[in-house]
């Protein structure tokens, strides 16, 4: 018995040794995938893609109300009537770079764009997918990038273009001019709009349209007018869209104007924009009132005066507030909106300033008055000047767009207006807070990333 | 103590020896004791115990009472027997050389041991009313840092041995690095499932997350406030390469043994204590009052140029002074942390046994409530059990151990809660005659503002159910004379159930009504099996022992989460199947871990010493290739004082050994499958479909970070080893450093676990001096010193400039320097803070770091302590123990003024009145800015104010960290009252802190945080 115990010992060891490999093998975690799995076949590839789309709704983020919210308050839009150091900032155009909802913004920009990054690496990599099935996705997802970073650019000024998912190689980028971002976005939607088929009853995913319609934008924005024309033309010509009926409507999961939109996948949520911006009872105050500069600019029978702002009231006082979305929840109830992106109403009115731009006075006249009319107002007569008529489409800009995706903030900066303007009702205006700072955290870790000047 | 009177009678064939009382003295390891004085009480005859531990003494035919004193050990009183042969116990005083040393796979002792270890004994721990063990650490051991993440029950601690090997994955603040290289936890041979990691998912007040304004990144529940501190017998902190390298991979950061207490042999024995008492927050820095903030809010606002308003979004708006009432006071800090913790702690045990078997069991039950208004409170209930036998031939051998504690923590789960006393002053009354929360006052919606109506915060429902079962089973066969075979099996399990709940009542309803509840489960799984064989033989003129064996781990770790909410009713809160709407999420990850391992050590005439250890480790936490790491160490040891030419020349020294270490050890503390390039599937589908969303950077090439350390000791004992000196120089280099890495989020994720090939050196002095300045029968006094000064230094960091720590470390300073804006004061002119730039001038706009310049930002110094430690004094005066441990740490720290500027004095919420002492007018010279209400230019130089050398200062401090009044009553008493013995104690924890610390506790530097609780409590201990 005593010999053969001592025998097992070098055994045991032996089998320690020899299996040691075994020992330490663990199985792929349960809940988690590899990229290789990921990217196997289309359908998981389509999975990965649709990833993004839940993070876009998975909270409030720039995809999903933020850039209603901030930008409204760094403009003239919103009041903050209940404050806190961070969102004070906004409103008192006194950002510091350490504020945390411009980190944010930023990181989870690029957080997404790393996932669009991922998605174009994998499915390209991949022997498993059908090559137009990769071009399709790639061009999706293509579609995704272009558009975060037309919002980075627009909030931050020149930024770093990163294409890659190699953090050894991004981790160092510095910003890059804002042409050359615009430049990768135009390429982006131009493959996008090329390779992706026309699904219009898929407009929950980014498609062709989708892309033609930013690039009506980025091309108005770069005074592009001729091609924003053109763009838009083919969007609203297309009859695939129609402007709904009333301001009412346009939000609704049934909208006719819809071109590209995102689903709410949070099950106690409509839309984020609506939770924040509804109050929880009509007797109290709205976080964010709507400012008298802008209620104070809707004329008399303006609809979207009536339809597009809530109120309450608290101790006999009337607070305004945006009410696009009509859903403050959907706990306990059909969720019958959907957040959108791009809609109908704005290629007329990036067709009707590009048209001004050009001269075309009466072709811009047009389509100012189809958003005039649908709002309820008379439509605007023929004859009138190049100024009067940009004013004209920068004020139905203003409303038609108004606490949307920061569209009067990016206008008031593109149209040059936004010192004149903010300077008068901002106490704290500086014409450097028409960028928002780099944050401080990515300055600190990367060494080839400087600050905007007046922070 | 507990063994003081300690008997045991082992009865021998009758054998009369008349007057004569005759007997053995032996110690804890039933080796005899030579030198022992004995006397009989009564008349003061005397003897001593020979080599063989024995004596015998003339006792008068009516008996008498035998003390047993001697230097080293505790004196016993022995009632005289005629009859038997009387079989002492004596247990070692702390001065002990011989005492038993736990190690890596064995035991050693003091005198013998060639590496670096610090035993903490369970007399110690029993004398601090503690519920947490990592608490009863604080300051005893030499290269130990453990701080309070807060006061609250339950809450975790940081523990650092020997310095920051790595470099800083925190986040928060600026050049901030906190402690993050946690020692390897080891409870009776098997690793501690949950480590020093918070057990906790979700936040509370003990977990607040990463706000810089609670300044408590790493606040939590610590796994460790589910082991009953009174069931351990011995903690061992193991720092050198000697003792750690036999751990391998997992020993780079210090390893913690814990084992815990065993039955022992002798009659069967019960002891109960039971104490209670009280907590409470002590000193804090007194906010404004009613008049003061009023004042400095109008001063503010003229300082504006703003005239108060009651238009919600301006910034004038202020019904702290248009709306409320001007004579209201409320002192809110009192309110809402000035409560008095109640405190009990409850322990039974019993344990007996003889030469075969021993067993131990015993039942601990420990609460803690808040000094929070409200019903919370923190509850342990314990359980141990072990059992060791023996077979006749003692070739065989089992020990079993089994700890199991289940914990429940009832608090808040609204971290805001811990700001709730920046309250304006005057606020209105927070409830309404039927205890309902007040949202409205005088037409203003308090809702509305930042505070809102901080009773909210503590109706939020939070609680944390704990459930730990640890269990060791130890099996041991003799083969022959020289070999052992052993196999070591462990399981460990953690298990924590978490809930919070958000009940409408509780809701500011401006923010939204929404009843939400949340249930985790966080469960951490470890099993271990670990074969050896010892082989012991005389070689020569020594000792050679050879130790191998092998360790296989598996530890798992799953968690689950679900959330509900659209309650409709309050009462539902505490179930998922009210809710309208659920997300679940969950978590799984494995760990396995193998490795084989040897020592080697041979002693030669009881005064050379080699040792050797080696280990060859496997982790799953690495990629195909690079699982696998060597690791070992040597270490030597000469007791000189052995040698002839010193004992005949320095006969006062009675001890002396010269030691020295070299080893490498490592470590794969990065968590599980960060090599795989993971995706998880989204929260919630998109039209039907899950997506995925990437989870890392892919890292395929991760392995072993390396320790190199080495050290050299010199021990000392002189007199009878009545002081002994242990000093040690250590130098510890970490390369290859496995870090969770920055990096700017433009790469799409904040950092990539990777190794990186900087060397980070902790080096440093760290002396202990134990002296047992007086012994005899009715008077002793014993003190031990300890004091360590560490140095940290970033010795090589290859391409810092374009890292993205370029601004973060610089070579050839420490890892802990902060740096930041030159603090110069305020202008006298325009009352802003201003700043000493690069060029040396003052502005109030200085320029933050870019690119690799650090432009205005200078090192402003290191957080590191210079130097800490502890005295303890121990007094015993016939049954009277006095026991006094002071801690001390000299190092800088955040002061008050961090936070209190995070948010700007100004604005509607009230700060510390310290502010006051400000700048009101030109010329004025002060610290201090102007007030302001608005985000203008005294806005931003407050923020950077922040970042500045002004808010760091000294946190140095002396604190009398435990004291400890005892009275055990002559054995006679005890007697008299059916016991055999009988003890009453006070003690009180914290007691007094010396400090210039400017805020409320140098040790948790929190403004907006618990500081350690003072905590009195009286007690009874008792032995049937």
């Amino acid at each position: 018995m005593k010999k053969l115990s001592i025998l097992y010992i070098p055994i045991i060891l032996v089998a320690i040794a020899s299996s040691c490999k075994q020992l330490v093998q663990i199985d792929l975690p349960k809940d988690e995938l590899t990229t290789e799995k990921v990217f196997s076949d289309s359908t998981n590839a389509n999975a990965a893609i649709v990833g993004i789309y839940v993070r876009m709704q998975g909270g409030l983020n720039l995809c999903s109300g933020s850039l209603s919210i901030y930008p409204a308050l760094s403009a003239d839009e919103l009041y903050l009537a209940s404050a806190t150091e961070e969102n004070g900032q906004f409103f008192a155009n006194a950002l510091l770079p350490i504020n945390n909802t411009v980190g944010g913004i930023w990181s989870t920009a690029y957080s997404f764009i790393y996932d669009q990054n991922a998605c174009i690496e994998g499915i390209t990599q991949s022997d498993n997918i059908r090559e137009d099935q990769k071009a399709e996705l790639v061009a999706e997802a293509r579609v995704i990038r272009a558009f975060l970073y037309f919002n980075l650019v627009n909030l931050y000024g020149a930024v770093p273009l990163v294409l890659t998912t190699d953090y050894d190689h991004s981790r160092t980028l510095s910003r890059m001019p804002v042409e050359v971002v615009y430049d990768q976005i135009i390429s982006d939607l131009l493959y996008a709009k090329s390779t992706l088929p026309l699904t219009v009853d898929q407009n929950f995913r980014a498609n062709s349209d989708a892309a033609t319609a930013l690039l009506a934008r980025v091309y108005l924005y770069r005074g592009n007018y001729a091609a924003a024309i053109e763009q838009a033309t083919e969007i609203i010509e297309s009859g695939r869209y129609t402007l709904a009926p009333t301001p009412n409507e346009v939000f609704s999961a049934q909208s006719t104007e819809t071109i590209w939109n995102l689903l709410p996948v949070n099950p106690a949520r409509a839309t984020w924009e609506g939770f924040n911006f509804i109050p929880s009872s009509p007797t109290r105050i709205p976080t964010y009132v709507l400012s008298e500069a802008l209620l104070d600019s809707f004329d008399e029978d303006d609809l979207r005066a009536s339809q597009w702002v809530g109120h309450s009231t608290v101790n006999g006082q009337i607070y305004a507030y945006p009410y696009k979305y009509k859903m403050r929840t959907s706990a306990g109830q059909t969720n019958v909106e959907r957040y959108v992106v791009l809609r109908l109403a704005e290629q007329y009115l990036i067709r009707s300033e590009a048209a001004a731009e050009m001269g075309d006075i009466q072709g811009s006249t047009a389509d100012i008055n189809v958003i005039r009319i649908r709002a309820g107002l008379l439509a605007t007569a023929d004859g009138y000047d190049r100024e009067f008529i940009l004013n004209e489409i920068a004020k139905q800009r203003r409303l038609e767009l108004m606490c949307e995706w920061g569209h009067r903030w990016y206008d008031l900066k593109r149209t040059g207006v936004a010192d004149a303007v903010l300077s008068n009702v901002k106490p704290n205006w500086r014409p450097s807070a028409e960028l928002f700072p780099i944050p401080q955290t990515q300055i600190n870790r990367n060494p080839f990333l400087s600050q905007n000047t007046g922070y | 103590m507990k063994n003081i009177f300690l008997l045991t009678f082992l009865f021998f064939p009758f054998v009369s020896i008349g007057q004569t009382v005759r007997g053995y003295v032996f110690d804890n390891r039933n080796e005899p004791i030579a030198g022992i004085t004995i006397t009989l009480k009564e008349t003061e005859s005397n003897t001593t115990t020979d080599k063989q531990g024995r004596f015998a003494i003339a006792v008068p035919p009516e008996g008498g009472i035998l003390v047993f004193s001697g230097i080293g050990y505790s004196t016993v009183e022995v009632q005289a027997e005629f009859d038997t042969e009387l079989k002492v116990n004596m247990s070692s005083e702390r001065n002990n050389l011989d005492e038993v040393q736990v190690i890596g796979y064995g035991t050693t002792t003091r005198r013998y041991n060639v590496g670096s270890v610090t035993t903490i004994k369970a007399e110690d721990i029993a004398k601090q009313p503690v519920s947490n063990p990592l608490a009863a650490l604080q300051g005893r051991v030499p290269g130990l840092v453990i701080s309070a993440t807060s006061g609250l029950p339950g809450a975790s601690f940081n523990v650092q041995v020997r310095g920051q090997n790595t470099l800083s994955s925190s986040v928060q603040g600026l050049g901030v690095a906190t402690p993050l290289d946690n020692p390897l936890y080891i409870i009776d041979g098997v690793p501690f499932a949950p480590q020093n990691g918070n057990i906790n998912q979700l936040r509370s007040i003990q977990s607040p997350g990463g706000a810089t304004v609670f300044n408590n990144q790493y606040g939590g529940s610590s796994p460790f406030n589910s082991i009953n501190p009174a069931d351990i017998e011995s903690i061992e902190v193991l720092r050198d390469a000697d003792a750690t390298a036999i751990y391998g991979s997992r020993g780079g950061n210090g390893v913690i043994l814990i084992t815990t207490k065993r039955g022992a042999n002798g009659k069967t024995e019960f002891t109960a204590d039971v104490s209670s008492g009280v907590s409470v927050i002590g000193k804090t820095i007194p906010m404004m009052d009613t008049r003061e903030y009023l004042a400095m809010r109008r001063e503010a606002l003229a300082n504006d140029g703003l005239e108060p308003n009651l238009t919600l979004w301006d910034p004038a708006y202020a019904p702290d002074l248009l709306a409320f009432d001007d004579a209201k006071h409320t002192d809110w800090k009192d309110y809402f942390m000035g409560n008095t913790a109640r405190n009990t702690i409850a322990n039974a045990s019993i344990s007996g046994g003889n030469q075969y078997t021993n067993f131990r069991l015993s039942a601990g039950f420990n609460r803690n409530t808040y000094i929070f208004p409200g019903d919370f409170s923190e509850n342990r209930t314990n359980l141990a059990v072990n059992l060791q036998h023996r077979s006749v031939d003692s070739r065989f051998g089992i020990d079993f151990s089994a700890n199991y504690s289940y914990t429940i923590n009832n608090s808040s789960g609204s971290p805001d809660l811990l700001m709730a006393y920046r309250l304006e002053p005057n606020f209105p009354d927070l409830l309404d005659d039927h205890d309902n929360l007040v949202w409205s006052y005088n037409g203003i919606d308090l809702g509305m503002g930042i505070n809102g109506n901080p009773i909210a915060y503590l109706r939020n429902l939070y609680s944390t159910e704990n459930t730990l079962l640890n269990s060791s089973l130890q099996l041991s066969y003799k083969v022959s004379k020289a070999l052992q075979l052993r196999a070591s099996l462990g399981y460990n399990t953690v298990m924590g159930e978490e809930y919070f709940g958000n009940p409408l009542s509780a809701q500011n309803p401006h923010r939204g009504l929404e009843a939400e509840a949340t249930f985790g489960n966080n469960n951490f799984g470890a099993w271990i099996a670990e074969p050896q064989l010892e082989y012991r033989k005389p070689v020569g003129q020594g000792t050679i022992s050879i130790l191998i064996g092998g360790t296989i781990q598996y530890s798992t770790n799953d968690k689950t989460q679900i959330t509900g909410i659209g309650y409709a009713n309050d009462d539902l809160l505490g179930s998922i199947n009210g809710a309208s709407d659920r997300y679940v999420s969950d978590g799984f990850s494995e760990y396995r871990y193998a490795a084989v391992f040897g020592r080697a050590n041979y002693r030669l005439k009881d005064k050379y010493i080699l040792n050797l250890t080696a280990r060859r480790d496997g982790s799953s936490r690495f990629g195909p290739g690079r699982q696998f790491g060597n690791f070992g160490s040597i270490g030597a040891g000469w007791l000189f004082a052995e040698e002839k030419f010193i004992s005949d020349n320095l006969h006062f020294l009675t001890y002396g050994k010269l030691r020295a270490s070299y080893g490498v050890t490592g470590s794969d503390a990065i968590g599980d499958y960060q090599y795989i390039p993971r995706w998880a599937p989204t929260t919630y589908p998109y039209n039907g479909v899950v997506g995925y969303s990437p989870q890392n950077h892919f890292n395929p090439t991760l392995s072993w970070a390396s320790t190199r350390k080495w050290e050299a000791g010199l021990e000392l004992g002189v007199y009878q080893d009545r002081i002994l000196l242990s000093s040690a120089y250590f130098r510890n280099r970490s390369g290859d450093q496995l870090v969770s890495y920055y990096l700017p989020t433009q790469t799409g994720f904040g950092a990539v676990v990777d190794n990186w090939d900087a060397l980070v050196q902790n080096a440093g002095f760290e002396f202990v001096l134990q002296t047992n300045n007086l012994q005899n029968q009715h008077f002793g006094w014993t003190s031990s010193f300890n004091i360590s000064l560490p140095r940290n230094e970033l010795i090589k960091f290859p391409d810092l400039e374009t890292s993205p720590y370029a601004t973060r470390y610089v070579v050839g300073r420490s890892l802990g320097t902060i740096y930041g804006f030159d603090f110069a004061g305020v202008n006298p002119e325009t009352g802003l803070f201003q700043f000493r730039n690069a060029q040396g001038e003052l502005t109030s706009t200085p320029v933050s770091p870019s690119g690799t310049r650090f432009n205005d930002f200078i090192p402003i110094g290191n957080r590191d302590p210079k130097f800490y430690g502890g005295l303890q004094n121990a007094l015993r005066y016939k049954g009277i123990q006095l026991d006094l441990f002071l801690e001390f740490r000299k190092q800088l720290g955040t002061n008050f003024l961090q936070q209190a500027y995070t948010f700007t004095p100004g604005h509607q919420y009230n700060v510390p009145a310290a502010l006051l002492d400000r700048w009101q007018k030109e010329g004025d010279m002060k610290d201090l800015q102007r007030f302001t209400a608005s985000y203008g230019d005294a806005y931003r130089t407050g923020q950077h104010f922040v970042m500045s050398s002004g808010v760091y200062s000294d946190a140095s401090y002396i604190r009398l960290r435990n004291l400890n009044l005892s009275y055990t009553f002559g054995s006679a008493t005890a007697a008299r009252l059916g016991l055999s013995r009988f003890r009453i104690h006070a003690a009180a924890q914290n007691l007094f802190t010396f400090s210039g610390y400017q805020g409320n506790d140098p040790e948790t530097q929190s403004l907006y945080g618990v500081p350690v609780l003072k905590t009195f409590v009286l007690g009874i201990n008792l032995t049937l």
